[in-house]
Formats: structure tokens, C-alpha cells, sequence
């Protein structure tokens, strides 16, 4: 059995797609490589820099921040990272989302990562050179604390087993790559003033989360203050002397932990607290219309008969557009009604929720921004007809956000990027589908909006210069004379423009005061700009807002770490004394220039080759006193960019010495991963004894070797279409035979399959998955073995509530011919309460239906000397049914009950399930109940 | 049978791979039971010699653990070698072999001294926030020891009389050859910077930019003064100035008894080693691999070097040239009156000691336990 588990999981590991254990596979949504790109690499002191395309020069500009960074952090780390580093630029992130350095998927927040194996940073480039220069800065603190603390640990010879929490790992990647902004000040203020904050003794509770990043840095911050700056690096340098980062800090800011945690509240207390003199929460001054979900993007609508907002917004875990009726008299809060359901289906595949992408045209068309194949496209939709009117592809336009319809509705502004990373202002002419550029250049223009007669644009850009270059400014540009002028200058940032309804004030966003705020532009007689009033003091950030009236808006803001819509009235917050800041125009400039990196000679920019390096080598022995000693190894090697890859797999299962050469087992695969169609291929040689599924208990001695070829090709990011070809020879002694078993097999195999599903803690939570399988298997040589293979399986998740899910199964497995391999069912992953495995046959169906819910959200056990918590435990009750038969049908087995989830620590759940079985043709319950513990994800 | 013997072989291979311990109880030089001497430990930054430009590789040593900036010493043709892995080895600079090692868990930040038959250092202790002080014998591997709260980071001194410990909270403790404290100064100020001993005075300075200077004959701080944003790095002196950096890369001369700044000279990034001199000039390396040459009595700059990489060890003079190791597993040989790189050497990892020079041989140390021994011009003795 042991020998077994290690045989058939290392070959579940490499061939999944194999026909002869196809009961177990792998559903799942597919990365899609709808271009393939023509990498290049840029050589620096320091840095091996890979781009595509026509990247380069943002590439140039990012390896100079690069090195850059390089000459600060060896300072700050004292150390030197002595390796080339690579750095691999994607020019948007929808690029980014395709990289195959990480398995995983890459959600939207996610700005850059290093990843730990070969110490790869991979970064998207957003459209802001700011941005970019903060996030390679980030990375390398990564990269660096990464080889500092393995050379502090290593030149004091102790295992380099341990890190510090991440929190520290954050937070000091943000300290030390970007000053303090409105963002983090955001953060802080809402969690200290909502009693939402979580002291460094507990940093678990908010593990991973963005306000974790935040906390962390501002305590960097608050070390760096009150104990001295040298501190951050000493307790880097101190972290071989303890086990516990607690103790660590202990000792080297000579304090307990609980007094440096009371410091920093005080600290934060002391900053803060004086705010709510001058200041007031989103909740005191104005009304909240929405309590629940992430809310985005507002955009008032009124017509004769209706007053609603429609906005981007996620209240299940899918993104998708919604309207909520604006009655903000009510006392109730109005459920949002869905427009407009995304990231089910390839043609909204996803929605951008975190930026500014839906509009709506005076006669109630909205325009909205998603994800749709290899880029974003912009939808026209009639919410009335519910019929999507138009969509508009660009070719050389990957990212599209901020689009403002003309004040006549025939036009469109928008921002995009394009492939050469550049984010500049487009015009859609609705009509005949062309595109007008306004911008080309490096600055980051955003948030356009066409002017009162429709003959400007203005819009926010970092390309201010002057004494405060590179923050982002109000810009007006002149679609005649496409010349382009300043509306506003000071030492802040702005974004957001919004006229109001009559046009006669310009409004916007700005962190003056250390968070977004509105202000409103104010004129000489000239209606020259001149400065700017303040109009609301709200505590925390409004993200955006749309105008009901002149006097009136609605803000998508943040409070209580959650984004919500509020009602405010200009009339009540905008008091005469609120403060006004003129603007300096002869303290503006041109244009500033962002820096190249030179390169001294040809060959530091050359084409991609391919070198592979070592990914992981693992190695594994097993020991029992019935079947002995076995052991293996496995390794991958992969390129740079991982999209090729070599695995390989050795193993040996003998248990006399003259067995060991019968018994090598050896597999050598290539996976390709580069283009939109995924192939591998490879060869295997496996022998020893195995366990037949026949009978229980019984084993056969089988030598098979050969190769196979799989291919994989993703229609969308939910479907695709999978074949394999395997060809083996199969040598098989019977214990129960005289002669031996001989084949030639030819395998094919075809698979549709399709995901859209989300996931919880414990499984799946909504959406479908399905999986259609047909396959041949054939011995060619001695027509020994003659079968045809089907699976149907369907798995559709109804959500009830936002955490409660009635779950469906319905799956057929069909094996018809000769020596068909049975499938095997029962136990805690199918049919409940029928031991595991114990139902075997050539044709197998099961259907489930199960109803998953909120259990126990909390649990906390407190002893003397140390405490236990649970989070997140989950019910079920289900019911299941089921067969399974070679020649003639049995009977049909079923079980009915409930039990618990648990997901430890996010990475496996364990499951308990309570009930009864039905038995005897489905004609009567087990008397008593079963018991069953296992592992394993919801189905 | 076969089982027995692959046993055998094994639990050989494990005893000869381990070191053995420090003992030299049967060590004689030239047929003398070799009674170690005890001169104060000076460092020498200065060597009265032309170096040239040619260094030739004897050996590579290996310890277990790295080092800090000051982790060697040589005493009577053995090298004493103490490491980040809490180890102290002793090498025979005759053959290059290894004598033992004295094995302690923790760290060893300073290089050990050496009196009579004692070996003498401070361990920061493993899963501890306090060090000890230990007094080895060398004859019998028996130890006497005293704790030292918070562990010290900082240069062990003597005046062959007491040894002086500048622990890592600011505390000066005075111990004689018995691991008994006879007299201690507090100042309860975190310290990672290494003192210097002149005469009567021992002075440091401190993380938060404050100089001490104390009077160990009479026992007490003779003055503290706040001159800089902090200290962490290493006192150099003679006669009656001394020299100190800080982390914001400003080179002080201050004179001893009263603590005025003669000069300062600002390198633009910090320095976390030594400030070395020869009879005219200064020199000074920070963290941005830039090195510096100033008149060492007007601080007046004479030129600056950049070398890359990072410097955090302290460069050994010669009368021609300087030796300055870097971070960039490099060393690089400099010459004193123009700055102009006569030769780079490259080694095998970070460099991470201070060189120091003996009987024509130069020893420094590197990431992975590696000891370059050098010599000049081929000659490996005087």
C-alpha cells in the first residue's frame, strides 16, 4: 500500500491527464498566453532585466531606478547581494496575470513579487513611473533582506529554517522603498480611530491583508523615531541570537513587547485623535446609502421615472455591475440590483474593480471597462433592453480604465495603455468605432473628462515639473490646438475631476490635508484658475464621486476598512472657513525628463536564450518493517521565465539487492508553457508491484515503459480543451495466473473542461465546473486489453447567501472493453459513510447534493499556559447516491447527514461527517450512524 | 559483517571530521615550553614596510562561521581566529595546520587576547540577551567565566592588567584574569562601536552620537559629549587624539582630554569601521565604497576613491600602498598618495575582517569561514 501511495502520487504529480487514473483530476481555471512575446534582455552592473517587445524604454528607465535602488539598499542592509538578480518587467498587468513564474493566479491589488526559489522579482508596469520606481524598490528590499538574513544565519552557522513575519517582511519593503502617502495615512487613521487597530503582538490576526503592509511600515516608522533608525537593521542583524522574532525585538529595543506596542498606540493616538477637532467621519457628515460588498466607480443616473446609481462592485466574489436605487431619505439601505454579472463567462471575464471604469451617458447607456481575452475592451450596454449594444477592441491597447462620455454621448475619453507601457488619453468616436490619441509620452494621464463644450479634456497627469514635479496635477488640454496647460499647482496630488450638472465649478480629489478630499476650483475674473477651497474634511478618503445635483453627490469612500457609497450634501459640509490654497504657476516647469540607464556597449541588450536552472530537487525515503526500504528523488529544472520545464523523476522499490535493477522507475517529462497551447511530452519507465483494484488486497508485478504527449488549449480563462496520447508497453505478472499479461496500449483521450467557480475556506462556493472525458485505450500488439472510456462530471454551486451554498454533484465514469480498469468510489470524498474505496466497478455514478454553511465562526479555548483559536468552521448536510458495476447493475447505495469543515491554517481541510447509509437498494437506513474523519476539499 | 564495517568507517569519517579541542598544553617553541607573551593589545593599523604590488596566495584556512571586523590575532606564530559561530581557532603559522578550537554556542565578535596560558574573549550567548566572559586555559581546556548583561559587540581591551569589556548597553566593565569584575561604569546607552585604549583613557562613542571618554585609573567618565547622529563603527587614535565616524559618514578628530573637534570631514554615506593614518594622512572608507585621504591634521582632502562594493573593514597602510577588503569579494590595493587601484584580488566571498599583517604574511577573512593568508613579494618571513 505504502508503495503505492508513492507510486501513483508521484505519477498523479506528473501525468494528470493520464487515462489510466482519469477518476482523479484536476479541474481549475486556465492561465491564457494570448501573445507570445519576443523576450529580450537588458545586462546591468547588477541586474539581468527581461523585457518584450517594444518595452524598452521604460525597461532602460526601470533598470535605472534598479540600480538605484541597488547603491541605497547596500547601504541601509550593509550587504551586498552578490548574484545577478533578474528582474522580469511585464508592460501592463494584464501581462503580468500570464506569467508562469508563479503557478498561481495573480488577483488585480497584487503591484509585483519576488519569488524565493531563484530569487526572481517579477513587476507589472502600471502607466506611473512613480509607481513603478516604488515597486522595484519594494521588490529589492525583498531580495535583499532575503540574502541578508540567510548570511546572517549562515556566517553564525545556524539553520536558515526561519524568517521574520511577513508583517516585518512588508512593512519594511514599504519603509524602505516609498515615503508615507495618502494611502497609508488613509489606513492608519481609519483603523486607529474605529478601534480597528492590531498591535504587533497580534499581527497574525490580519496576516497577509494590505492593512498588515501598512502597520508594519508605520511601525518601522514609529522604531525608527523613538529607538533610532539603526535599530531596523540591527534587529535584522540580531536574528540569529533567538527563535522568536518577540524576542528579537526585545532585546534589541531593550523593551518588553507590550510596552513598545502601548508606545506605538500612544504615538498613533497622539497624532490622530486631534484630527476629529478638524475633521469628521464619512458616517457623521453624510448619509451611507450601501453597508456591505466593495462599492466603485459611482455614476448617478436620472431619468423621469428613476433616480439610481450604478457602480462596479463585489458582494459575492464575483465582480459585476450593479445599480441601487438612490432614495436616500429611506431609512433602509436599498439592496444593489445586478446589472450585469462578470467574471463568469469569457466576454466579461473580469472587471477592473479598483479603478475607475464604468460611465453612463445622459440617455442611460452605460460604458464600462473589462478584461475580455487577450485585453480590455469597452462595452456599451443598454441596462433597459439588457442587451450589450457594442464592443470596442483596440489593437494596441492592452489596459483601458476612466472612460467619460461627451457631453453630446458621440464621443468617448478614456485612458489606456499601450505596448510600450505608455498610459496616455484616447477619444472613441462612438459612431465609427475610431480612436483618437491625444497623449503619447511616459506621464501617467488619467481620470479624463471632457470639458463644458466638449472642445478640452481635463484630465490628472504626473507630468508636473517645477518645484513639484511628478506629483499629479489638473491639466486641461485643447482638443484643437492639442496644446496642453496647467489647471492647478501645489504640493499635492489630484485626481478625480467631475464638472457639476450646470458646469459652472470644477470639483476634484486632493490630499492636501494628508487624505482625499473634495475641493473645488476657484477663478479670477478672467476665470483664470487661481487656487482652490476645500470643500469636505472627511477623516478618510473619497475614492471617487458622481454628482445628483449641484448641491448633492454621492462618494465612494473609505471608513471602517470598507468601501462604501455615501450621500453628502455640499451645503452642510462646505463651510466658508474651510481652508483655501492659491497656486503658484511660476513655480511650475516644462517637463521633467526620467533617466535612462546607459549601456556602455552592444552586448548588454540581447535577445532571450534560454538557460535552465535548477527549480527544487527533492528526495524521499521510505521505510517499513513489511515491505522494507524504497526511496526517490525528483527534481524540475525550468528557464527564467518558467515557461519550459524538465522533470524529472527517479524512484526504486526493490526489496531484495538482486531486485534493484527490476525495480528502477524513471520518468523524464517537458512541459511548455510559453505559448496559448500547453504541450508536454515524455518518457517512463515504471516497474514493480502494484496494487490491483481488482480484487483488494492483491498485487501484480508490472513492468510498463514508454512515452506520451499532452497538449492543453484554453478557449478562455473558464474553458479548455485537453487531449493526451500515451503509448506503453505493459508486461504483467498475475499472482493469480500461470502466463503473464503482455500489451502494447495506445491511449487517446479527449477532455472539455470547464471552471468558473470561487472558492471558500473549504471548497467551492459558487459557479460550475464540468468535465467531459472521452478516451480509447487499445493494446496494438497482442489485443490484450480493449477499452473505451467516459466521464461526465457536473458540479454546479447555487449560492444561497454570501456564505451558504447549496452544492450539486451528478457524475457517470464509464470503462466498457477488455481488462476495463474499475473506478472506485466510497468514503469521505463521495459516498459517505461506505468505507473508502470500497465500491469498485466498471461503470460508476455519483450525485450529491449537499448544503454548506456558516458553522462556527470563532472558537477560542483558553488554557493556563497557551491558548487555541479556530476560525471559520463550516457545516454540511448532504445527501449522497451512487452505483458502481462491471457486467450487470448492483444495487444503489446512498448516504444522508451532516458534519463539520475545518481549513487548517489554508492548507488543508479536515473534514467530519455524521449520518446514516442507505442500504440494501436504497430501501433502508443503517441502523446506528457512521463516523467518518478525512481530509480533502468540498467536491 | 558488511553492516559492521560501513559502521566503522562511518563513526571514523564523523571523528576525524570533528574538530579537536584548544589544547597546548604540550606546545614548545624551539624547545622552550613557549610562555606566550602579554604585550597590550595595539592595533596596528600601520605597517613601517613597502607592500608593492605583489601579493601571492600561502594558504586558505577554514573555520567554522564568519567573522566581524576584528576577528583575528596573532601571538607568537599562532592565529588566533575567533568567529560569528562562536568558535575560537588556533593555526600553527609554520605549517598552516589547525591546533583546535574552542567551541562555545553564540558569537564572538571581538578577537580574543592572549595571557600567559589564558586565551581571553566574550561570547554573546546563544537564545540569551547577555554575553560571558571567558578566561580559557590553554594547558587544561578548563574555563572561568563571568556574565556580561546584553553581550558586547565591541573590541576587547587590556593594559595587561585588568580587560576591558564595552558591553552592548554602554556599560564598561573592568575584569581581572580571574573573570571577577573589579569595577564597572554604567551608561545604559546602547554602544556598538569599538574603544580605543590611549594611556590612561578608554573612549567610544555611542548610538546616539554621544562620545564617552573615561579615566580607568580613576575609574570614572572623565567626559560625554553629543557631537554626531550616532556611532557604529571603531575609535582610532594616538597620542592625544583619536578619530571616530558615524552613520551618517561624517569623520571626526577629536582631541582626548577635552573633546574638541579638530576637523570633520563629510564622505556622504555611513562608515561602520575604522578610521586608519600613517604619519600625514587619514583614511576613511564608507558603505558606498568610497574611499578617502585627508590631511590628518587639518582634514584637508587630499583624494577620494571609488572602489564599489561596500567597506565596512578597516584597510591595513603600508608605507606605499593600503589594502582595503570589500563586501564584492574583492580586495583591492590602493595607493597612499594618489588613490589609484594598483591591484584588485579577488576571493571567494564577502571580505569581513580587518587585515592584519605578521611576520610577512597578511590574514583576512572572508564569508564561509575562509582565512586568505597572504605574503609580499613571496617572502613569507622576516
Amino acid at each position: 500500500m505504502l508503495k503505492a501511495i508513492l507510486k501513483y502520487g508521484l505519477l498523479i504529480f506528473l501525468f494528470t491527464t493520464q487515462v489510466n487514473l482519469s477518476q482523479f483530476y484536476f479541474f481549475g481555471r486556465n492561465k491564457v498566453h494570448y501573445e507570445k512575446f519576443n523576450w529580450k534582455i537588458l545586462k546591468t552592473k547588477h541586474f539581468d532585466i527581461y523585457y518584450y517587445d517594444n518595452f524598452e524604454e521604460i525597461a532602460k528607465i526601470g533598470a535605472n531606478y534598479a540600480e538605484e535602488a541597488y547603491r541605497d539598499l547596500k547601504i541601509k542592509f550593509d550587504h551586498l547581494v552578490i548574484r545577478r538578480i533578474p528582474l522580469i518587467f511585464y508592460n501592463t498587468h494584464l501581462h503580468f496575470e500570464q506569467t508562469n513564474v508563479t503557478p498561481g493566479f495573480i488577483p488585480e491589488g497584487v503591484g509585483g513579487f519576488f519569488e524565493f526559489l531563484k530569487g526572481r522579482v517579477v513587476i507589472p508596469y502600471l502607466g506611473s513611473l512613480t509607481q513603478f520606481r516604488h515597486v522595484i524598490r519594494h521588490e529589492l528590499v525583498h531580495v535583499f533582506m532575503s540574502s541578508k538574513i540567510a548570511n546572517v544565519l549562515h556566517t553564525h552557522r545556524v539553520i536558515d529554517d526561519r524568517y521574520p513575519p511577513l508583517w516585518f517582511v512588508e512593512g519594511l519593503a514599504e519603509y524602505w522603498s516609498y515615503h508615507w502617502d495618502t494611502q497609508a495615512e488613509m489606513v492608519m487613521r481609519d483603523v486607529v480611530l474605529n478601534n480597528l487597530f492590531v498591535p504587533i503582538s497580534q499581527m497574525e490576526k490580519i496576516y497577509g491583508s494590505f492593512l498588515m503592509y501598512k502597520e508594519g511600515q508605520n511601525f518601522l516608522g514609529f522604531v525608527s523615531k523613538t529607538y533610532g533608525k539603526d535599530k531596523i537593521l540591527l534587529l535584522m542583524e540580531n536574528f540569529w541570537r533567538f527563535t522568536k522574532f518577540k524576542d528579537i525585538m526585545e532585546y534589541t529595543l531593550n523593551e518588553p513587547l507590550e510596552k513598545i506596542d502601548a508606545k506605538w498606540l500612544y504615538q498613533l493616538k497622539k497624532e490622530y485623535f486631534p484630527l476629529y477637532s478638524v475633521d469628521y467621519p464619512h458616517s457623521i457628515n453624510s448619509k451611507k446609502l450601501t453597508n456591505s460588498g466593495f462599492n466603485f466607480s459611482p455614476n448617478f443616473y436620472r431619468n423621469d421615472s428613476t433616480r439610481l446609481i450604478y457602480f462596479i462592485g463585489n458582494y459575492t466574489g464575483y465582480t459585476s455591475i450593479y445599480s441601487l436605487k438612490y432614495n436616500p431619505a429611506s431609512k433602509e439601505l436599498e439592496s444593489p440590483d445586478l446589472i450585469l454579472e462578470g467574471e463568469r463567462e469569457p466576454v466579461f471575464e473580469s472587471f477592473h474593480l479598483l479603478q475607475p471604469s464604468l460611465t453612463v451617458s445622459a440617455n442611460g447607456i452605460l460604458a464600462f471597462v473589462n478584461k475580455s481575452g487577450k485585453s480590455d475592451v469597452i462595452n456599451l450596454y443598454s441596462p433597459g433592453d439588457k442587451s450589450l449594444i457594442r464592443t470596442f477592441r483596440f489593437d494596441d491597447l492592452i489596459t483601458i480604465s476612466a472612460p467619460s462620455f461627451s457631453n453630446d454621448g458621440k464621443r468617448i475619453v478614456f485612458n489606456a495603455t499601450d505596448k510600450k507601457g505608455f498610459s496616455d488619453l484616447y477619444i472613441l468616436n462612438i459612431s465609427s468605432g475610431k480612436i483618437t490619441r491625444l497623449t503619447n509620452d511616459y506621464y501617467n494621464d488619467k481620470d479624463p473628462v471632457f470639458g463644458k463644450d466638449d472642445k478640452t479634456i481635463v484630465f490628472s497627469s504626473d507630468r508636473t515639473d517645477g518645484k513639484y514635479a511628478k506629483k499629479y496635477n489638473l491639466f486641461e488640454l485643447n482638443l484643437k490646438s492639442h496644446r496642453i496647460y496647467y489647471l492647478t499647482y501645489a504640493n499635492a496630488n489630484f485626481g478625480t475631476p467631475h464638472f457639476n450638472p450646470a458646469f459652472s465649478k470644477l470639483y476634484f480629489n486632493c490630499d492636501k490635508d494628508g487624505t482625499n478630499n473634495i475641493w473645488v476650483m476657484q477663478y479670477d475674473n478672467s476665470h483664470l484658475p487661481i487656487g482652490m477651497k476645500q470643500v469636505t474634511k472627511f477623516l478618510t478618503s473619497v475614492f471617487n464621486f458622481t454628482f445628483v445635483n449641484n448641491d448633492t453627490l454621492v462618494t465612494s469612500a473609505f471608513e471602517k476598512f470598507s468601501f462604501q457609497f455615501y450621500n453628502v450634501s455640499l451645503k452642510d459640509v462646505a463651510a466658508p472657513n474651510n481652508p483655501f490654497v492659491a497656486f503658484n504657476f511660476e513655480l511650475s516647469g516644462n517637463k521633467w525628463l526620467a533617466k535612462e540607464l546607459k549601456l556602455s556597449s552592444k552586448s548588454q541588450k540581447l535577445k532571450y536564450k534560454k538557460h535552465y536552472t535548477l527549480d527544487y530537487a527533492v528526495s524521499q525515503v521510505i521505510t517499513d518493517p513489511v515491505f522494507g526500504t524504497r526511496g526517490g528523488a525528483i527534481l524540475s529544472l525550468s528557464d527564467i521565465l518558467s515557461d519550459d520545464r524538465y522533470y524529472f523523476l527517479i524512484y526504486n522499490t526493490a526489496e531484495i539487492q538482486s531486485d534493484i535493477l527490476k525495480n528502477f522507475n524513471v520518468a523524464l517529462s517537458r512541459i511548455n508553457l510559453s505559448d496559448r497551447t500547453n504541450f508536454g511530452y515524455g518518457i517512463f519507465h515504471f516497474s514493480g508491484r502494484r496494487y490491483d483494484l481488482r480484487q483488494s488486497d492483491n498485487f501484480f508485478f508490472e513492468r510498463t515503459y514508454g512515452a506520451y504527449l499532452t497538449l492543453l488549449y484554453p478557449f478562455s480563462s473558464f474553458d479548455r480543451l485537453e487531449t493526451t496520447v500515451t503509448l506503453a508497453n505493459s508486461d504483467r505478472d498475475l499472482e493469480t495466473e500461470l502466463v503473464g499479461r503482455k500489451a502494447l496500449l495506445l491511449s487517446n483521450s479527449i477532455s472539455f473542461v470547464h471552471d468558473n467557480s470561487i472558492w471558500g475556506l473549504t471548497g467551492p462556493v459558487d459557479g460550475s465546473r464540468l468535465r467531459l472525458l472521452l478516451a480509447y485505450t487499445t493494446d496494438i500488439k497482442f489485443s490484450n486489453v480493449n477499452y473505451f472510456t467516459f466521464i461526465a462530471d457536473y458540479r454546479y454551486y447555487l449560492r444561497l447567501g454570501l456564505r451558504t451554498t447549496l452544492a450539486t454533484r451528478a457524475s457517470v465514469f464509464v470503462n466498457d472493453g477488455k481488462e476495463a480498469r474499475r473506478f472506485i468510489a466510497g468514503g469521505s470524498w463521495d459516498l459517505r459513510g461506505w468505507p473508502r474505496w470500497s465500491i469498485r466497478g466498471e461503470k460508476l455514478w455519483i450525485s450529491s447534493i449537499e448544503l454548506r454553511f456558516p458553522l462556527i465562526d470563532a472558537f477560542q479555548v483558553k488554557f493556563p499556559f497557551f491558548g487555541l483559536s479556530f476560525f471559520g468552521i463550516k457545516g454540511a448536510l448532504f445527501f449522497d447516491a451512487g452505483s458502481a458495476w462491471d457486467k450487470t447493475y448492483k444495487e444503489t447505495l446512498g448516504s444522508i447527514g451532516g458534519g463539520i469543515r475545518f481549513n487548517f491554517l489554508r492548507a488543508i481541510t479536515f473534514r467530519y461527517d455524521v449520518g446514516k447509509k442507505i442500504e440494501k437498494n436504497f430501501s433502508q437506513l443503517q441502523p446506528g450512524l457512521f463516523y467518518q474523519f478525512f481530509f480533502g476539499w468540498d467536491f | 559483517m558488511k553492516k559492521i564495517y560501513s559502521s566503522i568507517i562511518l563513526l571514523a569519517l564523523l571523528i576525524a571530521g570533528c574538530s579537536k579541542k584548544l589544547i597546548l598544553k604540550n606546545y614548545y617553541f624551539n624547545g622552550k615550553k613557549n610562555q606566550i607573551t602579554t604585550k597590550p593589545v595595539k592595533q596596528d593599523f600601520f605597517v613601517n614596510k613597502e607592500l608593492g604590488d605583489s601579493l601571492k596566495t600561502k594558504w586558505i584556512l577554514d573555520v567554522y562561521g564568519s567573522f566581524s571586523n576584528n576577528s583575528l590575532t596573532v601571538y607568537e606564530k599562532i592565529l588566533f581566529v575567533s568567529g560569528l559561530g562562536g568558535r575560537i581557532t588556533a593555526f600553527n603559522l609554520k605549517t598552516g595546520k589547525e591546533f583546535g578550537v574552542i567551541k562555545n554556542k553564540g558569537e564572538i565578535r571581538s578577537a580574543p587576547i592572549i595571557k600567559g596560558r589564558k586565551v581571553i574573549f566574550v561570547l554573546n550567548d546563544y537564545k540569551e540577551n547577555f554575553g560571558t566572559f571567558h578566561v580559557y586555559d590553554l594547558d587544561y581546556g578548563t574555563e572561568k567565566t563571568v556574565k556580561i548583561d546584553y553581550g558586547s559587540n565591541n573590541k576587547l581591551l587590556t593594559d595587561g592588567k585588568l580587560f576591558y569589556v564595552l558591553s552592548n548597553n554602554g556599560n564598561l566593565f573592568a575584569v581581572n584574569i580571574n573573570a571577577k569584575v573589579k569595577w564597572q561604569i554604567k551608561t545604559n546607552e546602547q554602544t556598538l562601536c569599538s574603544p580605543l585604549m590611549i594611556e590612561d583613557y578608554i573612549v567610544w562613542g555611542n548610538q546616539k552620537g554621544k562620545i564617552y571618554v573615561v579615566n580607568k585609573n580613576l575609574k570614572k567618565i572623565l567626559y560625554s559629549k553629543n557631537i554626531s547622529g550616532g556611532f557604529n563603527s571603531e575609535v582610532t587614535g594616538e597620542s592625544k587624539y583619536f578619530y571616530i565616524a558615524d552613520i551618517n559618514g561624517i569623520a571626526y578628530k577629536i582631541r582626548i582630554n577635552n573633546g574638541n573637534v579638530i576637523w570633520k570631514y563629510d564622505t556622504k554615506a555611513p562608515v561602520k569601521n575604522g578610521i586608519t593614518f600613517d604619519d600625514k594622512r587619514a583614511f576613511i572608507g564608507n558603505l558606498n565604497g568610497d574611499l578617502f585621504c585627508v590631511n590628518k591634521y587639518s582634514g584637508e582632502l587630499y583624494w577620494e576613491k571609488s572602489l564599489g562594493g561596500l567597506i565596512d573593514t578597516t584597510p591595513l597602510i603600508f608605507k606605499d600602498n593600503l589594502i582595503q577588503p570589500n563586501l564584492q569579494k574583492k580586495v583591492d590595493i590602493v595607493s597612499i598618495r594618489s588613490g589609484r587601484i594598483v591591484k584588485t584580488i579577488k576571493v571567494g566571498g564577502r571580505c569581513k575582517t580587518a587585515p592584519i599583517y605578521s611576520n610577512g604574511m597578511i590574514f583576512l577573512g572572508t564569508d564561509y569561514g575562509k582565512i586568505y593568508t597572504f605574503v609580499i613579494n613571496g617572502s613569507a618571513n622576516e
